[in-house]
């Protein structure tokens, strides 16, 4: 009884701790001070500012981001935070913020793509990623240049031009990633200890549950040989015993018989005990699984309100217009 | 595929344990072992069939073994008395055990008498020989032939069968243990 009240308050403590989604979000602004006060960026910079004044949301430029990161001790390229959710969910801890927005341009087999990671600081896991590929943004220009020829030209744009911008541009919420979720963790720690915990990119965890399952399956398995083996010296032993009509005989081979009944006994308490164990460790890593993993969610801190669509829809709408 | 080894590991190792999960119970009931005896309600000095349980088919022998069990004093002699189904089985020959004649060394008197459906064994030491036994141990083999097939017992006589020391005392005898005999 106790032991099935531990269970429901343990599920249901991690389920409420689980639900705490919206929070305070850090902004990391690795771009330098002096290039964000040029005059090319200056728009960049106005919508850096209108960001800043939003409720919990912090704007940091990179020194405070490398004083803040010395301070953790982190010795590694400040760019390389990006891909070490690890690291990145300790400055946020260190931040007191709930979750950490940063970007990042990379070279891959497409091309150039313009990369924004939302991450966890709690579970220092990616929680939301968006990804543009300057391709599109080419694609944008060419597009746009052919418009501008028939406004230079003072004719009307052609309305198939017009409905290939609007459908060109990305709409609100549509690139944002959310590969992974709770129940995409806990199921995979269902199937294969740890694999969640991976997945969640909670290495040391991740290989603590399946060492610590592969122990006990070890040790589960020397006892069922030891088992195996006390039956069939019990059963020898036994027939020896029956067979037997020399006095000394007979109780050499009774005592033996007992020995390896009490043994076959112990080996079979040692199973039950280790296979339990395997099974509450088991169950217990997939709701570690599920605790642990990233929490997507489109708009983390509170929906938009009605008369402040986001930048990307403001620019659609604005272009469509 | 990870996935689905992991899932064949976990139905092995549910398979193994459940195969491994049984307990056994120990019966350990051999008529010439002491202990087994006392669980039986069985004391010593005693007077023992074995086995306990024997299995012949119609027209085989088989062979039924007197023991004394823990006799604790020097023994010259053992009367014993025996009851068999007549309809079932019938006795062939008897032969003395190795405990008086010293595995042959010695050659006590050894006697039968048999009548119908009782067979009585003397077995003593005469004067100055070998002069007496203070262990467990084998007094004679009886050959029966099966009749019918049937499940009979075999008992002994615990008020007609007496142990005697060298003076000529008799010991009183605390316990007698049977065979049940399933002819087939």
């Amino acid at each position: 009884m106790q032991k099935l009240v531990f269970v429901i308050i343990f599920i249901s403590v991690s389920f409420s701790y689980a639900d705490e989604i919206i929070g305070s979000l850090a902004i990391l602004n690795f771009q330098e001070s002096s290039v964000i006060s040029n005059d090319k960026f200056k728009e960049y910079s106005r919508g850096i500012d209108d960001i800043s004044k939003m409720d919990n949301i912090t704007i940091l430029d990179s020194i405070q981001i490398v004083e803040a990161l010395n301070t953790l001790d982190y010795t590694k390229n400040i760019h390389e935070l990006f891909n070490s959710p690890d690291d990145a969910g300790k400055l946020g801890k260190y931040l007191h913020v709930d979750y950490l927005m940063m970007g990042n341009v990379n070279l891959d087999s497409i091309g150039f793509h313009l990369s924004s990671k939302i991450i966890s600081s709690r579970s220092s896991s990616v929680v939301s990623v968006i990804d543009v590929y300057l391709e599109d943004v080419f694609s944008l220009i060419s597009l746009e240049s052919q418009i501008a020829m028939w406004e230079l030209l003072g004719k009307n744009t052609p309305g198939f031009l017009k409905q290939e911008r609007i459908n060109a541009l990305p709409k609100n919420g549509e690139l944002i990633v959310e590969a992974k979720t709770p129940l995409g963790a806990m199921w995979r720690s269902a199937v294969l200890p740890g694999w969640g915990q991976f997945y969640s990119e909670k290495r040391n965890t991740g290989i603590a549950f399946p060492s610590l399952e592969g122990l006990l399956a070890s040790l589960l398995l020397y006892n069922v040989s030891k088992y195996n083996t006390s039956v069939e010296n019990m059963n020898k032993f036994s027939s020896l015993y029956h067979s037997s009509t020399n006095e000394e005989d007979i109780i050499n081979y009774r005592n033996e018989s007992k020995m390896y009944w009490k043994q076959h006994i112990d080996a079979n308490n040692a199973m039950i005990l280790l296979a339990k164990s395997a099974g509450v460790i088991w169950a217990i890593n997939a709701i570690h699984a599920y605790m642990i993993a990233p929490r997507p969610k489109a708009n983390l801190y509170g929906p938009d309100p009605p008369d402040s669509p986001s930048i990307i829809k403001s620019v659609s709408e604005f272009l469509s217009e | 595929m990870k996935s689905q080894k992991s899932i064949y590991l976990f139905i092995f190792l549910t398979l193994l344990i459940s195969q491994s999960c049984e307990t056994f119970e120990l019966e350990l009931d051999n008529p010439i072992d002491t202990i087994a005896n006392e669980e039986a309600d069985v004391f010593p000095p005693a007077l023992t069939l074995y086995p306990l349980t024997i299995e012949a088919s119609v027209n085989e022998q088989f062979t039924v073994s007197l023991f004394i069990v823990k006799p604790d004093t020097t023994l010259a002699g053992i009367h014993a008395r025996l009851y068999y189904d007549v309809s079932n089985m019938v006795p062939d020959t008897i032969t003395p055990g190795i405990l008086f004649t010293n595995d042959g060394v010695v050659t006590p008197l050894f006697t039968n008498d048999i009548s119908e459906g009782q067979i009585d064994i003397n077995v003593f030491y005469l004067g100055d020989q070998f002069s007496y036994v203070d262990q467990t141990g084998h007094v004679a083999d009886i050959y029966f032939s099966a009749l019918t097939a049937s499940t009979s017992d075999i008992t002994i006589d615990s008020t007609e069968s007496e142990l005697v020391t060298p003076a000529d005392q008799v010991i009183p005898l605390k316990g007698v243990r049977g065979s049940t005999v399933i002819i087939q």
